[in-house]
C-alpha cells in the first residue's frame, strides 16, 4: 500500500522533477518484391518510433510508445501464397510500459497496455481502413522481472489481449439475413468467427554458458478462444462450443561473440524453437464432403542461425558498420490434414510445408546517428501439398530494400 | 640523507605491516551486505561470510550476490568496494606488492602510491598498475573478459594481453577486450552516466516491447494464413477480392443442401445445390457423391430423385429444378447419341475412360430452368430412357414442375458451346427465338488473379478446370446489364453433370 501511495505521489509531481530521455527511431526504404518469376514495382517503406521515456525518481520509470509504418515494398515474411504482389500496409500502435525496480532489490515489475490497428490493401477495390483483414489488437498484462546476474535475469509475464477484424464478418451470418424468404445459413453461424480473445502466460530466462557464449530460453503457452466461432461437426453442421485452440512455443538460443581483429568484430548466434498448435476445431470440405478432426492443428520446428560482423572502431561514441547474416528453416507439420494431388484429391500422408532463407542487412554508419541500410532476402516454401487452387504452397520469393535509418 | 629517509620509510613500514589493523601479508574483509562469500585457497567449498572482520590471504577468492557487497582492506592502505554479482582473487597482499584479480562484476578501488609496493588490479583482459600518488578507480569485468576502465584520480597505467599499453588520466575511461584496448575517452559525468544507463534500460524495455508485439501480431497471421489456405479469400479475374465459404446443410435424412457463398465488395451471391437421393444418406457423404456424375459398370446405389440448383447475385437469379430422377445405363439404351465416353471420378479429380461400359447416369423426367422467376426451358415426361427422349418432351405450354399454364408458348432454345481464348474459357450461349439470351461463361483462374488455360475442349476443358480456380459469370437478357459472377469450387459442378 505504501508503494502504491508512493507511486501515486511520483506521477501526481511536478513535471519537473521528470527526467525525459526519449528514444527515437525513423526509417525510409524503397525497394522490389519477386514472387515465383513475377516482380512488383519499385515501392517504399516508412517507418517511425518514437518513445519519450521518463524517470521518476529512482525507482520508477514509464515507456510510453508512439509508432506508425508504411509499407508499399512486401516482404518474404509477409503472406505470400495467397500469390499477391500488391500490397500496402500500415501499423498504428501505442504502447505504454511502466517499470517498477525498488531500491537494492533484482526485482522489478513491469506492467503495460498496447493498442495497434494494421490496416491492409491486397487487391484493387479495398480502402484503407475496408481491407478484409484489417485488425484491432489490444493487450495488457505484468511482467515480474528477477535480475539474478546483471545483466542476466529471468523474466515471468501474463498477458490478455483481444485480436479483432472489423470488416471480417462470415459471409454465412450476412446471408441469413439477406436472402429474402430463404435461409441458407446454419443455425449457430457467429459473425465475427475470427476474433478472438486470448491470455497469455510466459517465462524467459537468459545467463552466461562459457566465458563467451550467452544463452537464451523462452516458454510461452497461450489460451486462445474465438468466441463467435462455432465448432464445425463430423457432418459439416455447427455445435454450441466455441472453438478454443492452446498455443505453446518454446525458444533456445546461444550467441557468442568473438574478434577477429581490433576492428573486426563478430557475433554469432544460433536460435532453435518449437511450437505447437492445439485447437478443437474441425474442418468440413463440403466440395470434397471430407471431414478433417483438429484441422488447426500444427507443430512447427525452426532452426536460424545468424552471424553479425561490426567493423570499425568500438566502443562507446562509435558507429560501427554492421553487416548481419541471417538464415532460417523450418518445417510445420499438420498432424490431422491430409495432402492433396492438384485437382484436389485427397492422398494418404499428412500435410507438411517446409522452408528456408538467406538473408543480408548492411547498416553503412553517416551523419550522426543516421545509416545507410541495403537488405537483401530470399526465400523458398515447399509443401507435399500440390493442390494450389487457392494458395501456393510451392513458390520462391526475395525482396530487397535500400535507404536510410535513424536511430537514437 | 635519502637513504636514511629510505631506511625510516622501511621501518615504519615494517611496523604498519606489523599491525593489528591489517594482518602481515594479508588483506581483511571489513564489511558486507547481501550474500557474500568466500573461498579459502586450496579448499573447495565457498563459505558464507557471517562475520567481519575476516583476514584473507593470497589466495582467498570473495563472491557476492545479486546486489551485495563486500569492501577489502589490505595491507598497504588500499581499499576494495566488490559490488554485486561480482568474484574476485587476492593474488597477492605482500611488502612487495598488492594485486587483486577481478574475474567478473564491479569493483572500485582507492589506493595511494607505496614506493615499496606496487599495486595492480587484474581482469582476464587487462593489467592495470598504479603510476600517481593516488588512485580511484572502477573497473567492471563484463561478459567475454571484456573490461571497462574509469578513472577517477590519479594515472593508471594500463597493458592488454598483447603488450599494448597506455597511461589513463583522470576521468577516462577505456574498454579492453582479448583484441586489445580501444581508445581512452572521457569520462561521462556521473549525470551523464546515469542518464545512459537509463537510456540503456529503457532501449531494453523497448525491445522486449516490441518482441512481445511481433509475437501477439502472428497470431493474426496465423489466422490469416489459415483462411487463403482453405480458399476463403482470394482475387478473382478482375483483381478484386472474392471471399468464399462452403458448408454442407442436411435437410432431411434423404437430402443434403451444399451452399456456396460469395462475397465481392460489398455484394454477396450465392450458389445452392439441393438434392433428395433415393434412400437416407449416411454421415460420410463421399460413396453417395462418388455417384452423383453416374457409374459404370453397375447401376448406383445411390441416385438422384430430384434437385434444385439455385445462382443469384442477390437480385437476379438462374434456378435449376429436375424431378423424377432415376438411373439410366446411357450406353446401352437405343440411342447411340447419348452415349457417354467420359465420367467424372471425384476420388481422383479426373475423367476416365468408360466409352463401351455401361454408365448409369440419373435422368429426369421432368426439368425446368427459370431466370429471375420465369421459365425458359424445361421438359416433362415419363419414365424417360435417354437424352433424346428428354429432348423429345419439351415444354411448351405448361410449366414442367408445377403443371401450371404458361401465359405463352415458351420460346425453342439453341445452344452453342465455344472455347474462346485459346481455351482458356468456355462460352456456352442458349439464344431463345424470342430474342432473349442465356450466357454461361466459365474461366479458369489463378490464385493470384491471373487468367490459367485449362487447355483443350469438353472433357478435357472440364478436366483441366479442376486444377484451377473457377469463376462462372452468367449474363441474361432479363438481367439489364447485371450479371451473376460466381467462385465455386469446380469439383461441385462437375460431380454434379452441372457443366455443358
Amino acid at each position: 500500500m505504501r508503494r502504491l501511495l508512493a507511486l501515486a505521489w511520483i506521477l501526481a509531481a511536478p513535471a519537473g522533477a521528470v527526467e525525459v530521455d526519449t528514444l527515437f527511431k525513423a526509417q525510409v526504404l524503397g525497394g522490389q518484391y519477386f514472387f515465383s518469376g513475377q516482380k512488383s514495382d519499385l515501392a517504399g517503406n516508412a517507418s517511425v518510433l518514437a518513445a519519450p521515456a521518463l524517470k521518476f525518481g529512482e525507482e520508477f520509470a514509464l515507456l510510453p510508445v508512439a509508432q506508425a509504418s508504411y509499407q508499399g515494398a512486401k516482404r518474404i515474411v509477409d503472406l505470400a501464397g495467397a500469390g499477391t504482389l500488391f500490397q500496402e500496409q500500415m501499423d498504428y500502435r501505442a504502447a505504454a510500459r511502466a517499470v517498477w525496480a525498488p531500491r537494492d532489490s533484482p526485482w522489478r515489475l513491469k506492467p503495460s497496455f498496447t493498442y495497434k490497428y494494421e490496416l491492409l490493401k491486397e487487391t484493387k477495390d479495398e480502402d484503407w481502413g475496408g481491407g478484409l483483414f484489417d485488425y484491432q489488437k489490444w493487450s495488457f498484462g505484468t511482467e515480474a522481472e528477477y535480475v539474478w546476474r546483471e545483466p542476466f535475469s529471468w523474466r515471468l509475464g501474463v498477458d490478455y489481449y483481444e485480436v479483432s477484424f472489423p470488416n471480417y464478418t462470415s459471409l454465412e451470418s450476412q446471408a441469413a439475413l439477406q436472402f429474402q424468404g430463404q435461409s441458407l445459413a446454419r443455425e449457430l453461424v457467429g459473425d465475427h468467427v475470427l476474433d478472438t480473445q486470448n491470455v497469455g502466460v510466459s517465462l524467459a530466462l537468459d545467463g552466461p554458458l562459457h566465458e563467451r557464449v550467452t544463452w537464451e530460453g523462452s516458454a510461452a503457452v497461450t489460451y486462445r478462444r474465438f468466441p463467435r466461432q462455432r465448432v464445425v461437426d463430423s457432418v459439416g453442421g455447427l455445435t454450441g462450443d466455441s472453438r478454443q485452440d492452446v498455443y505453446t512455443a518454446a525458444r533456445l538460443a546461444a550467441r557468442m561473440p568473438a574478434e577477429l581483429n581490433r576492428d573486426l568484430r563478430v557475433l554469432g548466434a544460433l536460435e532453435l524453437g518449437f511450437a505447437y498448435n492445439a485447437s478443437d476445431q474441425n474442418s468440413y470440405d463440403a466440395a470434397g464432403v471430407r471431414y478433417t478432426p483438429y484441422y488447426y492443428n500444427y507443430g512447427e520446428w525452426r532452426l536460424e542461425p545468424s552471424l553479425k560482423f561490426l567493423a570499425g572502431p568500438q566502443g562507446p561514441g562509435t558507429r560501427p558498420m554492421v553487416l548481419e547474416l541471417t538464415g532460417s528453416w523450418w518445417r510445420r507439420r499438420y498432424p490431422y490434414r491430409t495432402a492433396q494431388d492438384a485437382a484436389g484429391a485427397y492422398g494418404n500422408g499428412g500435410l507438411h510445408t517446409a522452408g528456408w532463407s538467406v538473408g543480408a542487412n548492411l547498416s553503412y554508419p553517416m551523419l550522426r546517428r543516421w545509416s545507410l541500410v541495403l537488405d537483401a532476402r530470399l526465400a523458398r516454401t515447399s509443401s507435399n501439398q500440390d493442390f494450389e487452387q487457392f494458395y501456393r504452397y510451392n513458390y520462391s520469393s526475395a525482396n530487397y530494400l535500400f535507404g536510410v535509418s535513424y536511430e537514437y | 640523507m635519502t637513504n636514511l629517509l629510505r631506511a625510516a620509510f622501511i621501518f615504519s613500514s615494517l611496523l604498519a605491516g606489523a599491525a593489528p589493523v591489517c594482518a602481515k601479508d594479508s588483506g581483511m574483509l571489513r564489511e558486507v551486505s547481501g550474500v557474500v562469500q568466500v573461498q579459502n585457497r586450496g579448499a573447495e567449498g565457498w563459505v558464507l561470510v557471517r562475520r567481519v572482520p575476516l583476514p584473507l590471504s593470497a589466495g582467498d577468492r570473495v563472491r557476492t550476490g545479486y546486489g551485495a557487497r563486500a569492501v577489502l582492506d589490505c595491507s598497504d592502505g588500499s581499499r576494495l568496494e566488490l559490488g554485486g554479482s561480482a568474484a574476485m582473487t587476492l593474488v597477492e597482499d605482500s611488502r612487495y606488492r598488492v594485486a587483486v584479480e577481478l574475474e567478473g562484476g564491479p569493483l572500485k578501488a582507492e589506493a595511494k602510491a607505496d614506493p615499496l609496493r606496487s599495486f595492480q588490479l587484474r581482469t582476464p583482459a587487462a593489467l592495470a598498475t598504479l603510476r600517481g600518488a593516488k588512485v580511484e578507480v572502477s573497473l567492471e569485468v563484463r561478459l567475454g573478459g571484456r573490461t571497462v576502465i574509469d578513472l577517477h584520480k590519479g594515472l593508471l597505467g594500463v597493458e592488454d594481453r598483447h603488450g599494448a599499453a597506455v597511461l589513463l588520466h583522470p576521468n577516462e575511461r577505456l574498454e579492453v577486450d582479448a583484441a586489445g584496448m580501444g581508445r581512452a575517452d572521457p569520462l561521462p559525468a556521473p549525470r551523464e552516466r546515469r542518464r545512459l544507463r537509463f537510456h540503456e534500460l529503457m532501449q531494453r524495455e523497448l525491445a522486449l516491447d516490441q518482441a512481445q508485439d511481433i509475437e501477439q501480431s502472428a497470431a493474426a497471421r496465423e489466422i490469416k494464413l489459415a483462411e487463403y489456405q482453405q480458399g476463403k479469400a482470394f482475387i478473382d479475374l478482375n483483381g478484386v477480392r472474392v471471399r468464399v465459404e462452403e458448408f454442407m446443410l442436411r435437410p432431411a435424412a434423404d437430402q443434403f443442401k451444399l451452399v456456396v457463398l460469395n462475397g465481392h465488395g460489398s455484394s454477396l451471391g450465392y450458389f445452392y445445390s439441393q438434392g433428395t437421393f433415393n434412400r437416407n444418406l449416411p454421415a460420410d457423404l463421399s460413396v453417395p457423391f462418388s455417384q452423383l456424375a453416374g457409374r459404370s459398370g453397375t447401376a448406383p446405389d445411390y441416385w438422384l430423385t430430384a434437385f434444385q440448383t439455385g445462382r443469384s447475385n442477390g437480385v437476379d437469379s438462374v434456378v435449376e429444378m429436375g424431378q423424377g430422377g432415376h438411373p439410366v445405363d446411357l450406353n446401352g439404351n437405343a440411342e447411340p447419341g447419348d452415349d457417354v465416353a467420359w465420367l467424372f471420378d471425384r476420388d481422383s479429380g479426373a475423367y476416365v475412360s468408360v466409352a463401351g461400359q455401361p454408365v448409369f447416369q440419373t435422368l429426369f423426367d421432368r426439368y425446368g430452368l427459370y431466370v429471375n422467376g420465369g421459365l425458359k426451358h424445361g421438359w416433362s415426361g415419363v419414365n424417360l430412357q435417354s437424352r433424346e427422349a428428354q429432348q423429345a418432351a419439351l415444354s411448351t405450354t405448361n410449366d414442367p414442375i408445377t403443371g401450371a399454364l404458361l401465359p405463352g408458348l415458351l420460346p425453342v432454345r439453341g445452344v452453342n458451346t465455344t472455347y474462346p481464348s485459346g481455351g482458356a474459357e468456355q462460352l456456352v450461349t442458349e439464344s431463345y427465338n424470342d430474342g432473349t439470351f442465356i450466357q454461361w461463361r466459365n474461366r479458369a483462374f489463378d490464385f493470384g488473379g491471373a487468367a490459367a488455360v485449362p487447355g483443350g475442349a469438353g472433357p478435357a476443358f472440364k478436366a483441366g478446370l479442376a486444377r484451377w480456380g473457377f469463376q462462372q459469370t452468367i449474363t441474361a437478357s432479363e438481367f439489364g446489364g447485371r450479371s451473376i459472377d460466381l467462385v465455386i469450387a469446380p469439383k461441385v459442378l462437375l460431380q454434379s453433370e452441372l457443366l455443358p
